[in-house]
């Protein structure tokens, strides 16, 4: 049994005054595709920075590959591939220089030219790094991270400035190299850019984990949900709690005159609907919808899409 | 365990890339002129000059230009990198810290000892051509006094931009390490004396601890040292640092090697565990 590729216990990292990642226990097994989520600042890159030893923990412990993430840095590296987020290019060298340079340091016998068929760069393997668009360059440090068959692929933000083509290419390298037995840990903002390869996921917010499924698990979770859109007439910003307080209601978020309101199975539109009156609004219209993966995901990262002015939490 | 010599591999892209930009060329042509103007300028200048007379022509000014030339190649070599993030790149690839900072040194010690290397082949060319003497014994030690002063300077230019986290940074402590070098230095023992005695003017012979300051520079020290093995016969101030043998120890020559190669252990050292403890981020 191999241990972990990722394992991470009450891992700390505290800016001044700012928890960016708090108490963290994270476990990657290995051979699966794990989907690291949640809005930008949640503490993702943090964790991820922390797992690559950019920045070290205040607190707790992360091994990778069962090796220590802060004294064996060497071994972790060599058997990593690592796409980092925000990670510059040497303009004047070639996306062929760049390959071959990280083969030379970790001293495998890749073909450069074959690394770059395989991101759709063979084209432009001799044009200079610093003429790239965002995707291109997104291409090429994808053609770094797999020098080497890596036995686990760290993602940070992989599909940023790749068009939906490009996304979906790397999905489908990321599905060949776990096929060959790669872990593939795989960060995003976007629920969409993962659901489709993640064997689990988890979603981070605030610092912390707030859940961590399957995709089906997740789906299972909303199935049941359903939506309901409210539009009012009337300041609707005191009526949160009293929705909040309502039976079978496990959402609430308010932006201008719209409220949302999550409702499990047994749960009663009417109920919602009396309660908005009995705050002395008007209901003009309302709207109905089963819930899907993208709205659970924003209930459990609603910080980051709420913008009523009370900011309206949500207790799932 | 692969990506030993992961320092080579950074060295080597690193001259690479300085390369492809131009500062290795102008580097390159800068040294070729200056070199190749300097050997020929005591002959425009009259007399009948020889070689030696080159080499103690273009001496001082030598050892001005190179600790500023290795400032310019140094000070962003790894503040740069983390100015566009390229420096993430390296270290996900299977580099510590301490090999990024030992391949930087290495590196743009090449993008100086290159160009210095060219200037030098065209002067002796010009040497030959103008004074009919193939350029031997004092040339070489010249030539090797140089390239260990852009050795000396380099480690303190990367050093600096190992250890700060701003581009404004570096560029300050790079300008005010030459600064320090080349136009304060001077003063820190003639400031001593006058607090100790009142007055600038010394009588009684120089004191042993204000010869020491005086020569604790790195290229001063450098230059001490190498006077147990180079005689830097060509004149001028080179040769001018030889130590009594009634001297204290630490004014002895074989100690000015102490001092010189403390100026390579400190800056690095300094600049190495700044940089193995700072966040990359």
């Amino acid at each position: 049994m191999s241990p972990p590729a990722i394992e991470t216990q009450n891992l700390t990292r505290q800016f001044g005054d700012v928890l960016a990642v708090d108490s963290l226990d994270l476990t990657v097994r290995s051979g699966e595709i794990y989907g690291f989520l949640g809005p930008n600042g949640a503490g993702k890159s943090t964790t991820i920075n922390m797992l690559l030893d950019y920045i070290r923990p205040t607190d707790g412990t992360a091994t990778v590959l069962g090796l220590d993430a802060q004294s064996d840095i060497k071994e972790i590296h060599q058997r990593v591939g690592v796409l980092p987020d925000d990670v510059g290019l040497y303009d004047r060298l070639t996306a062929r220089k760049h390959v071959e340079f990280a083969i030379d340091v970790k001293e495998t016998d890749d073909d450069p030219q074959a690394l770059l068929e395989r991101v759709g760069l063979a084209d432009a393997a001799d044009r200079k790094a610093g003429g790239f668009s965002k995707g291109m360059g997104q291409r090429l440090r994808l053609a770094m991270a797999l020098v080497g068959d890596p036995e686990l692929l760290i993602l940070d933000e992989p599909t940023s400035g790749l068009d939906p083509n490009g996304a979906r290419e790397l999905r489908e390298i990321v599905r060949e190299e776990n096929e060959r037995g790669t872990t593939v840990f795989f960060s995003s903002h976007i629920l969409g850019q993962v659901e489709a390869v993640c064997d689990r996921v988890g979603i981070m917010n605030e610092g912390q984990m707030v859940v961590e499924d399957s995709i089906e698990g997740l789906r299972d979770e909303v199935g049941s949900d359903t939506q309901l859109t409210v539009q009012v007439g009337g300041q609707p910003d005191g009526v949160a709690g009293s929705l909040r307080d309502l039976d079978a209601v496990t959402s609430v978020s308010i932006e201008g005159s719209t409220i949302r309101v999550g409702l499990s199975e047994r749960g009663s539109k009417t109920a919602v609907l009396s309660a908005i009156e009995d705050a002395g609004l008007t209901v003009d219209d309302f709207s109905t919808e089963q819930a899907s993966l993208d709205d659970l995901f924003a209930s459990y990262t609603s910080k980051g899409v709420d913008t009523s002015a009370e900011p309206a939490e949500v207790d799932a | 365990m692969s990506g030993a010599n992961a320092w080579i591999d950074v060295a080597k892209k690193d001259f690479a890339d300085a390369a492809r930009s131009k500062m290795l060329w102008v580097l390159s042509a800068l040294m070729i002129v200056f070199v190749g103007i300097a050997s020929y300028a005591p002959k425009a200048l009259g007399g009948d000059p020889d070689i030696a007379a080159a080499l103690n022509f273009m001496s001082t000014p030598m050892l001005l230009l190179i600790p500023i030339l290795a400032m310019i190649v140094g000070y962003m070599s790894i503040v740069g990198e983390r100015d566009t993030g390229s420096i993430r790149m390296l270290l996900s690839l299977p580099i510590v810290r301490g090999e990024v900072v030992l391949g930087k040194v290495l590196g743009r010690l090449g993008v100086l000892a290159v160009p210095t290397l060219l200037g030098f082949g065209v002067g002796a060319v010009v040497m030959f051509a103008v004074y009919g003497e193939l350029p031997a014994g004092s040339f070489f030690e010249f030539l090797v006094f140089t390239l260990l002063v852009a050795m000396l300077y380099t480690v303190f230019a990367v050093s600096i931009s190992a250890s700060v986290n701003s581009r404004g940074k570096a560029m300050g402590l790079a300008a005010g390490t030459i600064i320090l070098f080349q136009y304060l230095w001077s003063a820190i023992p003639i400031g001593i004396y006058y607090l100790l005695n009142g007055t600038v003017r010394i009588t009684g012979g120089v004191p042993d601890w204000f010869q020491f300051l005086s020569t604790a520079t790195p290229s001063a020290s450098l230059q001490k040292f190498l006077l147990m093995f180079f005689d830097f016969g060509f004149g001028g101030s080179l040769g001018s640092l030889q130590a009594g043998s009634e001297a204290p120890i630490y004014l002895q020559n074989w100690f000015s090697g102490i001092i010189a190669l403390l100026w390579i252990v400190v800056p690095l050292a300094i600049g190495y565990v700044r940089f193995q403890r700072t966040t990359i981020s």
